[in-house]
């Protein structure tokens, strides 16, 4: 029998004391491969967050809107209500401040669209989107009481772009676009609001007293519920309807380059002078609150990503010190029978062998208990966690806050639905570590072992 | 052949320095049955450890077949215990989770046996000191005092040593048995050459040897001192 075989047989030689062992030595292990878990789970989301923020501005990277000097943000406190008969009438752009637009170097594309919340009085259709209690969460996210998000008709002269209005994206999911160069009749219309009023592709609805056809439903973002309870319209046909020929709410000015925004943005200024408000839409998300309410998430991650390391680190040196502990016991005990086992010839290196293998079979047996623990709590430890040390966004954003209004969930950044699992790579690096831990455990043991003399077997009972 | 010249062993302790053994000097022939008797504390067991490499002397030489154990390195004086010495300690000190048969296979394993040759070696053993084979799988809670005696002198046997150092071999046995165990080790010394120094409190059994010392406060008495039968 070798060192290693008796060193596997003594692990068990006290099957009390090593199931008592195997026991606490495997709670403190789960603990760490909990926090591992975690801490990978929460890392990825990190990563994966940052991507989102990343991509969303670097998508907003090119382009400007152009606004009627003071008109404000949509669906922030400068929104824009118009109808027939409204009192009050929003500056707009006009076709001279169109024209200068197009005719600017680096402009590649110009979008046109006027954007007109629906009164309840001029339409058939009825709201999709009602808030009650809290909005969003976030700190962009809405008061409290109970809200009916009025039905949004956006007219434009093309599709690309219209997510900039602060109405989240249009994707045609069913029919077609209206064709938006013309003046027809038709609208495309936001998922949420058909199923609300039960619209399909054909059917009809009244706004502004005339019947207007669905030409397409829209897939709307999951992020704005602004879109989902929205309708586009071709830019002439809104125009019409609303009494509002000739005037657009917003210009979406694509620049050909993000190199040559700064001077566009410049050249857009100087073109419209004070009639208008050029805005970066870059700049202004990086200022808003929904990045700030990213950047508060993916701190709080952070922190728990903090945490869960700590934490792991301190379940380990535990771990360490648990078998430290209980080889220095076994040692002291058996002073006498490592005595003699040096007397009858073994070497200083056989005996800690032996001693090593005891502490390695013992964190082995543990790490089994800790896996399974692992598995079948690694995901509520990981919600626990981020649950009681994450703060910011948990969903949405509600209305309010302007282009970028509501909570971090815009970016995709949040705190929910973390899930964690224990990765084959993980349970390698849980072997690796647990043995690292045996080894640094048995080494005080092992040197106490290294420093037993063979004559105190001589020495009397 | 083992020689020990003026042999002397300090300890230190907070009173002082304690003189073990002073001057002791012995010399052992192959097939020499000697008793070292004397009080407790008088230093027998630490000549002991001394003759069989387990302590260094302070001062004072052990020379075994030619070779003087000081200039031996610790692998080399490991190897040696392994080889050439074997071992009979107080109360058995057999390792209470391994079997009889395989307390013994550990020591071949120290001495560099080959695996496949300890079984049959030490059932061998086993067998010439009287264990039935049914004991030979029992771990040593489950034998006597006898039986577990049988088997450390089986352990001591193992690799063929030249010396074998029996500290109180009978000292937890009573009289028939220790007198079973005191003819079994005469056998070694007679039959198969093999130098045997036994300590022990016990003149009587001392007084079988064939030569007989005893320690007084570190010292190796004048032969006068041992009783009769003891004189070498």
């Amino acid at each position: 029998m070798s060192a290693i075989a008796r060193g596997a047989k003594n692990a068990l030689r006290n099957p009390g004391r090593a199931m008592a062992v195997v026991v606490i030595l495997g709670l403190s292990l789960a603990l760490a491969l909990s926090m591992a878990v975690a801490r990978q789970a929460v890392d990825e989301r990190i990563a994966s967050a940052k991507g989102n923020v990343d991509s969303v501005l670097a998508s907003l990277g090119n382009t400007l809107l152009v606004r009627p000097a003071g008109a404000g943000g949509f669906g922030g406190g400068g929104g824009i209500q118009v109808g027939r008969g409204g009192d009050a009438q929003q500056a707009t752009l006009d076709q001279g401040n169109l024209t200068a637009l197009s005719g600017l170097a680096h402009v590649a594309s110009v979008t046109e669209a006027l954007t007109v919340q629906v009164p309840t009085a001029q339409t058939s259709l009825k709201s999709a989107v009602n808030f009650t209690g809290r909005g969003g969460g976030g700190r962009g996210g809405g008061g409290g009481g109970t809200f009916t998000l009025p039905i949004t008709a956006i007219g434009a002269n093309d599709l690309a772009g219209l997510s900039n209005l602060g109405t989240g994206s249009f994707t045609v999911a069913s029919g077609s676009a209206p064709g938006l160069m013309g003046s027809a009749s038709e609208a495309l219309v936001g998922q949420e609001l058909a199923t609300k009023n039960g619209l399909i592709v054909g059917s009809t609805f009244t706004l502004y007293g005339a019947t207007v056809s669905v030409s397409g439903i829209a897939e709307t973002s999951t992020a704005n519920r602004f879109s989902a309870n929205s309708l586009v319209l071709p830019l002439a046909t809104l125009q019409g309807l609303a009494n509002r020929t000739g005037e657009v709410s917003t210009a979406i000015v694509r620049v050909d380059s993000v190199a040559n925004m700064a001077t566009t943005q410049a050249a857009v200024a100087s073109a419209l002078g004070s009639s208008a408000d050029v805005i970066n839409l870059q700049e202004q998300a990086s200022q808003s609150n929904a990045v700030a309410n990213a950047d508060s998430t993916l701190a709080s991650l952070a922190n728990v990503s903090g945490i869960a390391l700590t934490s792991l680190i301190g379940a380990l040196v535990a771990s360490a010190v648990i078998v430290l502990l209980t080889m220095y016991m076994v040692v002291r005990e058996r002073r006498r029978e490592i005595g003699v086992l040096k007397a009858l010839g073994s070497s200083n290196g056989k005996v800690v062998a032996q001693y090593t293998t005891e502490a390695v079979v013992l964190t082995g047996l543990s790490l089994v208990l800790g896996f399974a623990l692992a598995v079948l709590f690694g995901n509520t430890v990981t919600h626990a966690l981020v649950a009681s040390n994450a703060s910011g966004a948990g969903g949405g954003g509600g209305p309010g806050g302007g282009v970028f209004g509501g909570g971090g969930g815009l970016f995709g950044v949040s705190t929910q639905n973390i899930n964690a699992s224990l990765d084959p790579a993980l349970v390698l690096l849980g072997l690796g570590v647990a043995f690292i831990v045996a080894i640094l455990g048995s080494a005080v043991p092992a040197f106490a072992v290294a420093k037993v003399r063979p004559s105190e077997v001589l020495r009397g009972e | 052949m083992l020689d020990a010249i003026a042999l002397r062993k300090e300890f230190k302790s907070a009173s002082g320095t304690v003189v073990a053994v002073a001057d002791a000097t012995l010399k052992l022939e192959p097939g020499a049955f000697v008793a070292i008797v004397g009080k407790s504390g008088s230093g027998k067991s630490t000549l002991l450890s001394l003759l069989g490499s387990l302590e260094t002397p302070t001062s004072g030489r052990v020379v075994a077949d030619g070779r003087e154990l000081a200039n031996l390195g610790t692998a080399e004086l490991t190897r040696y215990r392994a080889r050439h010495v074997g071992f009979v300690f107080q109360g058995y000190q057999l390792i209470p989770n391994l079997t009889a048969l395989e307390n013994v296979t550990l020591a071949m394993e120290f001495g560099g046996l080959p695996r496949r040759e300890r079984k049959k070696q030490a059932t061998m053993l086993l067998e010439w000191v009287g264990l039935e084979a049914d004991q030979r799988q029992r771990r040593p809670g489950r034998l006597s005092g006898g039986q577990q005696q049988r088997v450390a002198i089986a352990r001591a046997l193992a690799n063929k040593p030249k010396v074998i150092l029996a500290d109180e071999p009978t000292g937890n046995l009573d009289s028939a048995t220790g007198q079973l165990i005191i003819d079994l080790l005469r056998r070694l010394a007679k039959h198969y050459g093999i130098t045997v120094v036994v300590v022990t409190h016990d003149t009587k059994l001392a007084a079988q040897a064939d030569r007989g010392y005893e320690m007084r406060d570190g010292r190796l008495a004048p032969p006068s001192a041992v009783p009769a039968r003891v004189k070498p």
